[in-house]
């Protein structure tokens, strides 16, 4: 993998946990944080997987 | 978790949509480098043999005409006398010719005085990449010395030669770039053509 794409992944991560944070600070006290950060940076996961599967699907038709 | 997700879906959702243009982004980028890499055919990977045996082809005297040659008016009536009167004066101009070989070299250029010795890299000439250096060595062109030499006539001649490269030694000015490269005048080439 290279650097661009690397950077692409990272920033993506990092755009997640600034919505986690923003999320946090908005709801204080409603939330645990860092079950959240978990939690939002699992569904970031979810959703790189689902945008591959879909990729691929269309390069196949 | 699930009372966490209901409290905070909108965080969820963009982190979810986030993750798909980040994977669509990736791997659709990805997907359209392979497909530009694919390997396309091209007419030379052949070589410079079919091109050399269908110039050769085209050069070469009409069999056809040959054959009607001994014939008279008698076959046809009058339109068997304009053909016989035709294809008499073609076969008389062919004649002197020897028959043609099936695969033939077609004639090389005319050599440079200059040209002798080792072939110099023609790639050093702009617009001209490793399969028309090929081509151009198949033909006998070796020297920039030739090329600076060549005049219009054999311009048109090694052009019909080139296959889906004709028109590119105009285009790309070969005979100016070869007189700089062959006199080794590499300052007023890179001042013309920009840098080697």
């Amino acid at each position: 993998m290279n650097s661009h794409r690397l950077t692409l992944l990272v920033a993506g991560a990092f755009s997640t946990a600034v919505i986690a944070f923003g999320t946090v600070l908005g709801h204080p006290g409603r939330t645990d944080p860092p079950l959240l950060f978990a939690a939002l940076l699992a569904t970031y996961g979810l959703g790189l997987g689902i945008g591959w599967l879909a990729v691929g699907r269309m390069n196949r038709a | 978790m699930l009372e966490m997700i209901e409290a905070n879906w909108l965080a969820f959702a963009l982190a979810l949509l986030i993750g798909i243009l980040v994977a669509v982004w990736l791997f659709g980028r990805a997907a359209r480098t392979g497909r530009k890499r694919q390997h396309r055919p091209d007419v030379l990977d052949e070589g410079v043999a079919p091109a050399q045996r269908n110039q050769s082809l085209i050069d070469a005297p009409s069999v056809t005409a040959a054959s009607f040659a001994g014939t008279g008016p008698d076959i046809l009536g009058g339109l068997g006398e304009i053909v016989g009167v035709a294809a008499a004066e073609e076969a008389e101009d062919a004649v002197p010719s020897p028959p043609p070989a099936p695969v033939a070299a077609p004639p090389a250029p005319a050599p440079a005085p200059a040209a002798v010795g080792a072939g110099d890299d023609l790639r050093r000439i702009k617009g001209v990449g490793p399969k028309l250096a090929a081509l151009l060595q198949g033909l006998g062109v070796t020297t920039y010395a030739q090329i600076a030499a060549w005049s219009e006539a054999d311009i048109d001649r090694i052009d019909a030669q080139l296959g889906t490269f004709a028109g590119r030694i105009r285009r790309d000015s070969w005979v100016e770039q070869a007189k700089f490269l062959a006199a080794d005048d590499t300052a007023g080439f890179e001042g013309r053509f920009g840098k080697l």
